[in-house]
């Protein structure tokens, strides 16, 4: 199943390489370097599917992930997948309730997998500090 | 209170105590004392008392006035004995009595009067035995009641003495010797793993203050045991982006994907080169910080020119960051030799790398950053000043520590990671100094101060590392 993906990672190395992987698998790839470049984005068009680091200059994932349950309606809406080095990823994950996380480094595989899970369920983020409020 | 003082109460408690029994029984002694010469006067006074009445017996038996004559010259010197050892009033009289009935007798030469006067004379000595009898007996009841107080009074002492002591005893054991054992049992704990053993900081002064001291040091190997695994956490964390960098590169060129074009390929090998750049200067950063931490690191110094050094590091950035506009200030006249400065060069140049890499990720792209170097007093100043976003005040220190991610949980700012800590670290280790000034949003100025004449301090250094022995007094 191809889709509409929006990949947000500040490391460009990362940020293009994995992109243009998911380009060769078939899906339509937009890439932005942190959470306020993927606002915009998504503004101009919502995605399919995010995809996430969580620690980035400017705006990091969590607030993105805020903004987007509390900003725009629909946003809240869009499947997310989180992607990071940083060890306390699954409680990150289970704070802005999503059950899509994969831990840096990973097998393209798995992220495929992930992906595919993820556009198929298609479980929304429910952060817990935006439902809080 | 303190330990000290309970001691030295306690202490002159018994003392005192034993003093005044001491001092009550050797008066007791002297009393007794007086009792048994008293005794020794009542008997003297009754044997001599005895002798009268024998004396005197056997010569009213006979009638020769020699004889009379013999016993007065033999009974007057008694009498005289018998004064010396009057004890009463009662017994003085009776000896007056008893002398006068004795001149009456011998001077009365009629026989009836003289039986008479005989009489008397036995009388009195009968009465001289008696009172002696009697004084004796005093003495020996006033000696058996001495004797009797003595006992009470030594065995109260001994009493007293024995139940403060037992009490000295139990309280050292329940105030000093218990939080003895609890320090002790916690250190036990500590050492076999649990990090969160405490001693209780309980019983006199000195103690309170071990199982503080003690607490304290225990609290700084768990802080130290924590940070080293944070620090480890760290490293892994800063190493695992190249790594999945270089996992994605390895994925792109999979037997199961179409090749992509040259160009691309190129492209790919040399990000992969570049994430390996990074994963080698991060581990090159934990070896030296390892090195600096337990002061076995070794600085190569020579004369170096700061200017050359400066051109050389601002060069390479400006090819690798076109982005930023990178302007370098040198000082262009003066004599030339303040220049040179005693460094390792090699760590010079990594600190300003490091100072430069930093600028350029913290600033937007087209924002100025300026390199100047400058003479201080008896040093050179090398400051890196950017125009990015800034440091908030409470960083301005922590910014410093290992792995610290404050400003702006930066994934990609593995310099952070340990770059700043070595580089002040390194810096320090030349005799200089590694300072930030900061406002927010107006940029912040990283300074570097390096004595002329260069290190001073790696041999002490090198002398006392401070880390391994607190780390060797947690695994004992």
């Amino acid at each position: 199943m191809s889709a509409d993906i929006l990949i947000v990672e500040d490391s460009e190395d990362i940020r293009e390489t994995l992109a243009d992987i998911l380009r060769m698998d078939g899906h339509t790839v937009r890439t932005a370097a942190d959470g306020m470049d993927a606002l915009q984005q998504i503004d101009d068009r919502f995605p399919q599917l995010v995809i996430s680091d969580v620690e980035m200059p400017r705006l990091g994932g969590q607030a993105m992930v805020l903004r987007m349950f509390t900003e725009n309606l629909g946003r809240e809406n869009i499947p997310l997948i989180l992607m990071s080095a940083s060890p306390t990823l699954p409680g990150v994950a289970a704070a802005l309730g999503t059950p899509y996380f994969i831990q840096k480094p990973f097998e393209i595989s798995d992220l495929e997998s992930c992906i595919q899970v993820a556009l198929t369920e298609a479980i929304p983020p429910r952060p817990a500090a935006a439902l809080a409020t | 209170m303190t330990l000290r003082t309970i001691v030295l109460t306690a202490s002159v408690a018994i003392a005192v105590t034993a003093g005044l029994a001491c001092a009550v029984l050797v008066g007791l002694g002297a009393m007794l004392d007086d009792r048994i010469v008293d005794l020794e006067e009542s008997m003297a006074s009754q044997r001599i008392a005895a002798r009268l009445d024998h004396r005197l017996l056997v010569q009213q038996l006979s009638t020769s006035p020699s004889a009379r004559a013999v016993a007065e010259s033999e009974i007057r010197p008694w009498l005289s004995e018998a004064r010396l050892h009057v004890q009463s009033a009662e017994e003085a009289a009776i000896l007056d009595d008893l002398e006068e009935a004795l001149d009456a007798y011998w001077s009365s030469l009629a026989e009836a009067q003289g039986s008479e006067r005989f009489a008397r004379a036995l009388e009195d000595v009968n009465r001289l035995w008696l009172v002696n009898q009697r004084q004796q007996q005093a003495a020996r009841d006033a000696a058996t009641r001495t004797q009797a107080r003595a006992r009470l009074i030594g065995g109260f002492g001994v009493a007293v003495i024995v139940l403060l002591t037992t009490g000295l005893l139990a309280w050292l054991r329940r105030l000093a010797f218990q939080p003895v054992f609890a320090v002790l049992d916690a250190m036990a704990r500590f050492a076999a793993g649990d990090l969160t053993a405490r001693a209780p900081e309980r019983g006199p002064a000195e103690l309170r203050v071990l199982a503080l001291t003690t607490n304290q040091l225990a609290d700084g190997l768990a802080r130290m045991r924590r940070q080293q695994l944070e620090y480890i956490a760290g490293v892994v964390h800063d190493l695992r982006n190249p790594l999945a960098a270089v996992q994605l590169a390895a994925a792109y060129v999979s037997p199961s994907r179409a090749l992509p074009p040259e160009r691309r390929i190129r492209e790919i090998f040399s990000m992969i080169a570049r994430q390996l750049k990074r994963m080698n200067s991060l581990v090159g950063d934990v070896l030296n910080a390892v090195r600096l931490d337990a002061g076995v690191f070794e600085l190569l110094p020579q004369p170096t020119d700061l200017r050359e050094l400066v051109s050389e590091a601002v060069t390479l950035f400006q090819t690798m960051a076109p982005t930023h506009a990178i302007r370098v200030e040198l000082p262009q006249d003066g004599p030339r030799a303040w220049l040179l400065v005693t460094c390792d060069p090699k760590l010079i140049e990594q600190v300003l790398n490091n100072l430069l890499s930093n600028a350029i990720k913290y600033s937007s792209p087209g924002s100025r950053v300026t390199v100047r170097l400058e003479a201080e007093g008896d040093g050179a100043v090398l400051e890196v000043q950017d125009e990015g976003r800034g440091i908030a005040q409470e960083e301005l220190q922590s910014i410093f520590q290992p792995f610290h991610r404050g400003f702006s949980a930066h994934e990609e700012a593995s310099g952070v990671g340990l770059g700043l800590y070595v580089s002040r670290r390194v810096v320090e280790a030349h005799g200089g100094q590694l300072t930030v000034e900061s406002r927010m949003g107006s940029g912040s100025t990283f300074r570097v101060s390096l004595p002329l004449e260069g290190p001073k301090r790696i041999a002490r250094e090198k002398a006392a590392p401070p880390a391994p022995r607190l780390l060797e007094l947690g695994g004992a």
